[in-house]
């Protein structure tokens, strides 16, 4: 082994001299030039701004943008004492003497870097600040660029806001580029399209004297140019989404989703109560961010993909569909007769109304309760579970927004686990054949389920965002358009239809508020138990029957049934966009 | 050979490692403030040194024997542990490259290094291995493989880079003919050259020069001229079939330094600290570029350019110097070592110390790319020094042992 041994010490060898030859030519042959860039503390850089994309909803709305904006900075090596610089600036900025003495400190870490400790100032600061700024060293005046979101609370959850990146994320994405100061998308789209959003800050290179004066560019440095952030092109309709928030203006809380089933483009997404972006996107202030996060409506909450409600009897169509399916009912099969109550073990089950004896189509219409009791029981637990499942509930459907509730679909195992093994009734099966019980959903599931029945078997992924273009118009993201068939028979989708448009349209289908004399609406209702408050309203309906536009959810929080409240919400909502749709009314 | 010891230890080779241990630690008190001791890097650093010292202690003490049983075990575990930091929940959206246990962050890729070592040592020490057929190189190369695939995707390319060098040094030693360390790499010459026609065409008559010079065996060619001009065609096509943001990522993905603070920022705030060092530098805490923050990562990747500007040429030779004495003498040991694991285990280890030592520096000296590979022994940093330490260990007690078979 003596050749390797002597080539590789050799190689070894030859590397290191070249090593030791550059710092040699570094230290002394380049020696004066770096002592002189060395001593003249000579470079700074500054940056230059690049505004954020702008998000558009469909219609061409502009729904965030950015506006130019004052701040107030320091350079915290200039300032001396940072004291009597707190004492200064503190009623001018009306700010807190011990806030703004915090933010001092903080940026006291990183003396050389030019750092923020207001945004949005007004222009009579800015003019206070230019006067005094011979006793205020070290104090300066930007001009950035500070988020504006137009429509404002409308599409609050939906869009997000953007904060101050905290030093939690910044450890994390420091080698993206981030850094202290940087605005940072937090929530809703704000957040999912961060990468495309954000705009690249640009730099320049100044050369500057012991003094900190600018003496030039710096000679071996290339400016590298600022670039804007891509534009995001929303599916929104931005007229049916000021209509939903009027729709719900005399209800505390609830939500508004719905989608284009041909395509899962996503036309509508309200949830209340609401806040204001704008609040966020210049900086909260501590007690906003406090007064909002203790409201018991909780508005931060976005309860149109966060929320998991019980679904209510919207869910008997995934009852009816697994006993059609699995053969434990057929068109005809009719149970035993609806008395106003079932017994069942030891308890007794009750239904609102009494229905007599029905096949799967009229129980739907009329939302008999015990018709799917026996259907349940029919099931069991585990093969309702897995047509919940293939219908996509229990798991996220993909829309890209952040944070998605998966909801949740119980199955023996779930329960197994929950409750131990034989310390749950089978009795479960019942509650969860109406809606009630253990199952969740939230609106964008019962929505696209309601979708996939409208597009007779076909699901589409919900998406929000068409595209993403640069500045130039240069496409940087389109939306992929991912369907699937879900496993249900042509039969089963044709009598499931059948029942969604008698629930509208028969005089005694509970969805019948809903209908419409312009159009022809298909729906469910449902009505589901939030005690010790109200009922939960939910309907989900879609139109036009044959050749379905649209497929929208109205859920309103403790308002009554499903056929009263929540109903004629949702059928003025789908009359409203198929009428002022380009090919107008019928 | 003669081996000047005390307590049947190599001074050639302890030695070095303790000198650059403690001007680690200077440097890091030096650059994180000094005056602020007990908080922060300098503090952290001596508590892992001392972890680093019981682990190496304990590593010198067990025979090269051992480690030769528990080879396959070892790298099974890094495997595990490089797929959890992939598979647990990542802190933030940034690269995956640490576990984190409570107040410890464990970086398991510089376990790995280690563990590959130790198994690729025992693959090719084996009877079984045979290293004048191409079949042979199968075994070594998919070990290598799979650190290297787990590494790539965390994203951290320069870590994974190591994993190559090590292969290769291994099977250089092993006495694989030159023609296979080629075969190896032409591919992945070919896949960068195919992004332009000139550049691939020169590689590819580069290629059939050399096996008409060489008298490659006749299969050996025909793999080289199916295998370089498959991935010369495919490389453009595949990459034009994406679309432009798809590219980016992947750009994004093979250079996390790619910064917006225009890479080459550091690297001119580090020429400009080392070239202020002149001959005998500032003295130590007295650096003027580190104290104004215009050099980041001071104390881990850059640290050699506070040693440029502290302690001058003379400090970056004697740093460069150093390193050189325990590299020549670890090379000279494998040499004498009668067992063939052993002597394969010290020329993989001491080829991961050389090529980290070597891209860092040339990267803090401006003629080497960032990869983010950080100085061994000297940069501040728990899972680096722990397993620098220990690989020293087995280094040392391959010493102490090289006359056993």
């Amino acid at each position: 082994m003596r050749a390797p041994s002597r080539i590789l010490i050799g190689f070894v060898g030859v590397v290191f001299a070249v090593l030791a030859f550059r710092a040699f030519q570094l230290q002394i042959l380049a020696h004066s030039r770096y002592t002189s860039l060395a001593e003249k503390n000579r470079v700074k850089i500054v940056t230059t701004h690049a505004p954020r994309g702008r998000i558009l909803s469909a219609d061409g709305k502009v729904l965030a943008d950015s506006r130019p904006g004052y701040s107030i900075s320091v350079l915290p090596y200039q300032i001396g004492n940072p004291d009597t610089l707190v004492l200064r600036l503190a009623p001018v900025l009306e700010r807190s003497e011990e806030d703004l003495r915090k933010r001092i400190h903080d940026a006291m870490a990183r003396p050389l870097t030019l750092q923020r400790v207001a945004r949005d100032v007004s222009m009579e600061v800015v003019s206070w600040v230019e006067e005094h700024k011979l006793d205020l060293p070290g104090v300066s005046v930007e001009v950035e660029p500070m988020r504006r979101y137009p429509l404002g609370e409308v599409l609050c959850h939906l869009v997000g806001y953007v904060g101050e990146i905290s030093q939690k994320e910044l450890d994390a994405l420091s080698d993206r580029g981030y850094k202290y100061g940087d605005m940072i998308g937090e929530t809703g789209l704000e957040r999912q399209y961060e990468e495309y959003l954000r705009g690249r800050e640009g730099l320049e290179f100044v050369e500057v004297d012991a003094r900190g004066r600018e003496v030039g560019p710096f000679p071996d440095r290339k400016p590298v140019a600022a670039s804007p952030g891509n534009d995001l092109y929303l599916t929104i309709d931005s007229e049916l989404q000021m209509k939903a928030a009027e729709a719900l203006t005399n209800y505390e809380r609830g939500c508004v989703f719905g989608v284009n089933p041909s395509n899962g483009e996503v036309l509508v997404y309200y949830s209340k109560p609401t806040f204001d972006p704008n609040l966020f996107a210049v900086g909260i202030s501590k007690e906003a961010w406090e007064k909002l996060a203790k409201m018991p409506s909780s508005p931060m909450w976005d309860r149109v993909s966060q929320s998991a409600y019980p679904p209510g009897s919207i869910y008997k169509l995934v009852t009816a569909a697994s006993a059609l399916e699995s053969g434990a009912a057929n068109r005809w099969t009719r149970f035993a007769p609806c008395t106003g109550a079932f017994e069942y073990g030891d308890r007794s089950f009750s239904c609102w109304s009494v229905h007599g004896r029905m096949n799967v189509v009229p129980a739907i219409i009329q939302s008999c309760d015990v018709y799917f009791y026996q259907a349940g029981i029919a099931l069991g637990v585990d093969r309702l579970a897995e047509t919940g499942l293939s219908l996509g509930f229990g798991k996220k459907t993909g829309i890209d927004v952040p944070d998605e509730n998966s909801g949740l679909v119980p199955t023996s195992k779930w329960y197994n686990t929950k409750f131990g093994r034989r310390k749950w009734s089978k009795g479960v099966v019942l509650n969860v054949a109406i809606g009630q019980g253990e199952i969740l959903a939230t609106a964008v599931q019962l929505c696209n389920m309601a979708s996939t029945i409208a597009e007779s078997g076909v699901r589409h992924r919900p998406h929000v965002v068409s595209r993403v273009l640069d500045r130039d118009g240069r496409e940087e993201f389109t939306a992929a358009s991912e369907r699937e068939r879900v496993a249900l028979s042509d039969t089963t989708i044709a009598i499931l239809r059948e029942a969604v448009y008698g629930a509208v349209n028969q005089p005694r289908g509970t969805g019948a508020l809903a209908a419409s004399l312009d159009h022809r609406i298909s729906g469910k209702t449902g009505t589901a138990e939030a005690p010790p408050r109200e009922d939960n309203s939910l309907f989900v309906g879609f139109g036009p029957h044959e050749n379905p536009e649209i497929c929208l959810i109205v859920i309103v929080e403790n308002a009554g049934s499903g056929g009263s409240v929540a109903a004629p919400l949702a059928g003025r909502l789908l009359e409203h966009y198929l009428t002022s749709r380009p090919e107008g009314a019928l | 050979m003669r081996i000047r010891t005390i307590t049947g230890l190599d001074l050639g080779i302890l030695v070095p490692v303790i000198a650059l241990c403690l001007l680690g630690l200077l440097v890091i008190y030096s650059a994180t403030g000094g005056e602020r001791l007990g908080s922060g890097p300098f503090l952290k650093q001596i508590i892992w040194l001392a972890c680093g010292v019981i682990a190496a202690s304990v590593v010198i003490a067990t025979p090269p024997r051992t480690f030769h049983a528990f080879a396959v075990v070892i790298y099974s575990i890094s495997l595990l542990l490089l797929l959890a930091v992939l598979l647990l929940p990542a802190a933030g959206e940034g690269a995956r490259r640490w576990i984190h246990l409570g107040p410890v962050n464990f970086q398991p890729s510089e376990f790995a290094k280690f563990a590959l070592v130790l198994v690729l040592a025992r693959v090719m020490s084996d009877r079984r291995f045979r290293r004048e057929r191409l079949q042979g190189l199968i075994l070594p190369v998919a070990l290598t493989a799979l650190p290297f695939a787990l590494v790539l995707v965390e994203p951290d390319l320069g870590t994974s880079l190591v994993f190559g060098v090590i292969l290769i040094a291994m099977l250089f030693w092993s006495g694989v003919k030159g023609i296979y360390l080629v075969l190896l790499v032409t591919p992945i010459v070919s896949m960068v050259a195919a992004f332009h026609w000139i550049p691939w065409l020169i590689f590819f008559v580069i290629l059939l020069v050399c096996i008409y010079a060489f008298r490659v065996r006749l299969t050996d060619a025909a793999y080289l001229l199916v295998i370089n001009p498959a991935v010369g065609i495919a490389t453009p096509l595949i990459w034009n079939s994406l679309k432009t943001y798809q590219q980016k990522r992947i750009l994004g993905f093979l250079n996390p330094s790619l910064d917006p603070w225009g890479a080459g920022w550091h690297i001119m705030q580090s020429k400009i600290a080392i070239g202020s060092g002149g001959l005998l530098g500032k003295g130590i805490l007295h650096g003027t570029q580190k104290k104004l923050e215009f050099l980041p990562q001071r104390h881990t990747d850059f640290v050699y350019s506070v040693i440029g500007e502290e302690l001058g040429l003379l400090g970056c030779i004697a740093v460069l110097l150093v390193f050189y004495i325990m590299i020549r003498k670890t090379i000279s040991l494998a040499k004498t070592c009668n067992n063939k694991f052993s002597s394969l285990a010290s020329i993989g280890i001491v080829s991961y110390i050389a090529f980290q030592a070597v891209v860092n520096v040339g990267m803090t000296l401006g003629i080497m790319p960032v990869a983010g590979i950080p100085l061994p022994f000297v940069s501040y940093g728990g899972s680096s020094m722990l397993f620098a330490l220990v690989s020293v260990g087995l280094i040392l007690s391959i010493a102490r042992h090289r006359f056993e078979y």
